[in-house]
């Protein structure tokens, strides 16, 4: 058994050579107000007031926010207010369109948005294959392409899926081109904003490779082996985190670039196909509530034949002392 | 608790390495932590009051942990293993670098574990919680959490890195 305080020790030990990144905690708070003080209304607008802040921050981030405007940020907290003292002053600037009123904010056309969604189509049985073929054309029609497309055409209830990617820019156009094809009988879309980890991740990729750079530098130095040894290991591991924020930054963009629109065309007779998680998730609470239903109708069952047993039992002893004593 | 900066002040080093020995990465460590702490802030009109807010934000620290685990866990598997091959080098010379050794032996021991285990090890004897503590971050009953942290003990000990620091009696077996 491994001793309790031996453990605790070592892990200790290990934590503190852990250095906490000294832009965390300035990460969360301009993420923070990035959600609108804390709450659920993540608007564009705060997340490019956040962008700001970590550039005051001390994050360089070279043209992150070059002529942007930037609205008031609605940041709720003591802190909140004097963290954007800064972005307040930029707010200012001439040409701002500070203080919109209650009209719905525009995004920023460098913003970074992902957008989702899913259409479902309702057409005649006949018409279905068609109406797929039309809905692949809208996404070439935009500059897009079909990244997959499954149909059963043959069969009572022909559907099918086309999944289009279209240019961010032109996603609502093609959501409406697509809307046109049929009888629209759901229709969902998401956007989320990514500016934050975009700008986020640009900044430390940034500061990791001028860590790099300063590894080299130490490397030219370094006269002892063990000094060669531990530089080069750090070196390894700055490399490392490099390139996995060089993939996060790549799926950024691929993702940033094209939204994802899931046209689903069936006849009027065919059910809406769900997908996976929330087919699998229905069929689970399905199966849980249909299986609790079977137990509670099952035991009103025995409950009854319970009843009726007890019933027949005082009603049976009764009867036969009342047999006995007659029979004494 | 009204105060995000103060907030962060407090915790944010703490919630982080605690991330870090769960997570292994730094870069996921830290996202994670981010997540934790902004879940927190945007439901902290829900968190307990007085002593009760660090167990409830280990456990957000916790989820967020789990939920980057579920997302990428080959990816992390892959890098277990090659930390794991790094750990066998021979130990330093001096007493340092020998504790250091057993230091990063016993997290390669711990990443081996699967976190059902070893998220209770890191917040008993990292985060130094009480087990009724420990209980309420992984949402599970107490008894739950002193069995998890006596397999976990075992499991360590029968690692063969971490031989020199099983205690005698076990030892002499």
């Amino acid at each position: 058994m491994i001793d309790e305080a031996v453990l605790e020790r070592l892990l200790r030990d290990e934590a503190a050579t852990y250095e906490p990144p000294a832009h965390g905690p300035d990460a969360v708070l301009a993420a923070a107000a990035g959600q609108g003080g804390g709450r659920r209304d993540r608007g564009p607008w705060l997340a490019v007031a956040a962008v700001a802040v970590l550039v005051v921050g001390g994050i360089a981030v070279a043209g992150a926010t070059g002529g942007r405007s930037l609205p008031a940020p609605t940041a709720g907290g003591a802190n909140s207010e004097t963290a954007y003292d800064d972005a307040g002053a930029q707010r200012d600037r001439p040409g701002g369109n500070a203080g919109g009123g209650a009209a719905a904010p525009v995004p920023p056309a460098d913003a970074s948005i992902v957008r989702t969604g899913g259409t479902w189509l309702v057409v005649p049985d006949a018409k279905v294959s068609d109406t797929l073929r039309a809905a692949a054309r809208v996404a070439g029609q935009h500059g897009g392409f079909v990244a997959e497309s499954q149909a059963q055409t043959a069969g009572d209830h022909p559907s099918g899926t086309v999944t289009l990617k279209v240019p961010v820019a032109a996603y609502d156009r093609a959501v409406e081109d697509v809307g046109r094809l049929g009888d629209v009988q759901q229709s969902e879309t998401q956007s989320e904003d990514v500016s934050t980890q975009v700008t986020d991740t640009a900044a430390r990729l940034k500061s990791l490779a001028a860590t790099r750079d300063q590894l080299r530098t130490l490397l030219a130095r370094a006269r002892d082996v063990g000094d060669v040894l531990a530089v080069q290991e750090r070196m390894t591991d700055v490399q490392t985190q490099i390139e996995q924020l060089q993939a996060k930054q790549e799926a950024l963009k691929e993702r940033t670039t094209y939204g994802t629109l899931a046209v689903t065309v069936s006849g009027p007779g065919g059910a809406q196909p769900s997908d996976g998680f929330r087919g699998a998730w229905d069929d689970a609470v399905d199966g849980f509530v249909g299986g609790f239903e079977a137990l509670v109708a099952a035991s009103g069952t025995v409950l009854f034949l319970l009843i009726v047993g007890l019933v027949l039992l005082v009603a049976g002893r009764r009867a036969y002392r009342y047999w006995v004593r007659g029979v004494v | 608790m009204d105060d995000l900066s103060e907030w962060l002040a407090a915790a944010y080093p703490g919630a982080y390495r605690t991330a870090r020995l769960i997570l292994r990465d730094p870069l996921e460590a830290e996202d994670a932590v981010q997540d934790a702490f902004l879940r927190a802030w945007r439901f902290r009109d829900s968190a307990p009051k007085d002593a009760g807010w660090q167990p409830w934000l280990y456990r957000v620290v916790v989820n967020a942990c789990c939920s980057r685990l579920r997302h990428d866990a080959p990816r992390r598997d892959r890098r277990a293993n090659l930390d794991g091959d790094y750990v066998d080098d021979a130990p330093g010379p001096d007493a340092k670098a020998v504790r250091a050794d057993e230091a990063s032996a016993v997290v390669a021991a711990l990443a081996a574990l699967p976190e059902s285990l070893r998220i209770p090890v890191v917040l008993r004897y990292y985060a130094g919680l009480p087990e009724k503590d420990v209980a309420v971050a992984i949402g599970r009953r107490p008894g739950t959490v002193k069995s998890r942290l006596y397999e976990a003990r075992q499991r360590l000990a029968a690692d063969p890195r971490l031989r020199a620091l099983v205690t005698d009696e076990e030892a002499a077996r």
